[in-house]
């Protein structure tokens, strides 16, 4: 541009004349415009930079999200498929081994190895109709033996000079109340050979009752209650303690 | 009129979604954990070199009642258990042989020849041990369960 006072040429952007100082409005006009811009560009580069960061958050998390997801499926696919295949593989080996499996029940059962009988069919889930009379027996075999245990315990106690806890006379009124009056719901009529097998229990825990806990005709009647009450039970085990004191 | 939505990643949303992943994390952190311990206390973890060391350890400590409750607890049979089970059987018959002498002492009927019956099982067991290493240990439950007859000698402290 042209200098209004000395006629010399020189850029619009200089703010004075280079040869005689005369001020330049239009070069603080458009030093003005550009610090504005400029401003407004910085400002748009930040607004970019803080967008930018938050969207690579947002990946990184979602990413993260997808992988726990993946992990999480794989984890239920695998416990799914462990029980389906634990069960065929449970379900083929009982089906192949039937007839030795019969046999081993009948044997334990012959022999009054009710707690392995139990166990047994437990393992390859044989309970039901099909064989109602070991699966009842293995059920009364199974509260005899949590008798047979509470009374070892209490020798043990008695051996010891302690006093039974609440817990085993607790144990030993509800394993005698269990024997004498056998509650099994799914297998409820008692067949002949397991009635002699219950009478067998009965006895011994009425032995138990008469002579080593010298239960009278009262609490023998509590025992042989369907349906003990909690004070029932706390009243017979009063008498335990009263007896082992 | 469909209209073209962008939707601007905001903070908030990211809060939220850390806060998902943080809760995602922990369920499976505690998924891995439960799994561990499942795997280490069941039968995989157990061994019979486990399950011997326990019960050796109750038959050392004599403690007969938690060697029969291990026994039956964790389904232990073969020959790897006959040893203890026979202990504990030799015991189970020292309680019963208790409890006929008691029986006795009350006048019940038959508790004589239930006693009797035990005491000989016990000294059938006692001299012929399937393991020689019981042989000690019946002997002395046969001594002990025939010091509870009633007539030879005064009960031990129950009644």
């Amino acid at each position: 541009m042209k200098c209004k006072k000395c006629g010399a040429h020189y850029r619009t952007r200089e703010l004075r004349c280079p040869y005689c100082g005369t001020a330049n409005p239009k070069g603080e006009q458009w030093r003005s415009q550009r610090e504005s811009a400029e401003k407004e560009l910085q400002q748009l580069e930040d607004t970019r930079g803080k967008g930018l960061r938050l969207q690579a958050a947002h990946k990184a998390v979602n990413r993260v999200l997808l992988f726990e997801g993946i992990a999480i499926a794989v984890f239920l696919l695998g416990v799914f498929l462990w029980f389906m295949l634990g069960d065929a593989a449970l379900k083929l080996r009982t089906r192949f081994n039937k007839a030795e499996l019969e046999q081993q029940m009948q044997q334990l059962y012959s022999e009054q190895r009710l707690t392995e009988l139990n166990d047994l069919m437990d393992e390859y889930g044989l309970f039901g109709e099909d064989y109602y009379e070991y699966s009842q027996a293995a059920l009364l075999g199974y509260d005899y033996d949590r008798f047979v245990q509470a009374r070892m315990e209490l020798f043990a106690a008695l051996q010891a000079g302690e006093q039974p806890d609440e817990y085993l006379t607790w144990q030993l009124v509800n394993s005698m109340n269990d024997i004498l009056v056998p509650y099994i719901p799914a297998y409820p009529r008692l067949t002949e050979q397991n009635a002699a097998l219950q009478a067998e229990f009965a006895a011994d825990v009425l032995s138990f009752a008469q002579g080593w806990l010298a239960f009278d005709k009262e609490a023998v009647a509590l025992l042989h209650a369907d349906w003990l009450t909690t004070e029932q039970e706390a009243a017979l085990q009063q008498k335990i303690l009263e007896v082992t004191a | 009129m469909k209209k073209n939505i962008t939707r601007t990643p905001t903070l908030f949303s990211l809060i939220v979604k850390c806060a998902a992943a943080a809760v995602f994390a922990l369920f499976l952190f505690s998924l891995a954990v439960y799994t561990v311990q499942t795997v280490a206390t069941d039968d995989f973890g157990a061994t019979d070199a486990d399950y011997i060391s326990w019960c050796e350890a109750n038959y050392l400590e004599r403690d007969f009642t938690r060697l029969y409750e291990e026994l039956q607890l964790f389904e232990l049979y073969g020959e790897h258990y006959a040893l203890y089970r026979e202990a504990a059987e030799g015991y189970k018959l020292l309680t019963l042989a208790l409890q006929h002498a008691k029986s006795m002492d009350a006048a019940l009927p038959d508790a004589a020849a239930a006693y009797d019956a035990v005491i000989s099982e016990l000294a059938a067991m006692a001299e012929a041990p399937q393991h020689e290493r019981n042989a000690q240990l019946l002997a002395e439950f046969l001594a002990e369960a025939e010091s509870f007859r009633p007539e030879t000698a005064a009960l031990p402290a129950s009644p």
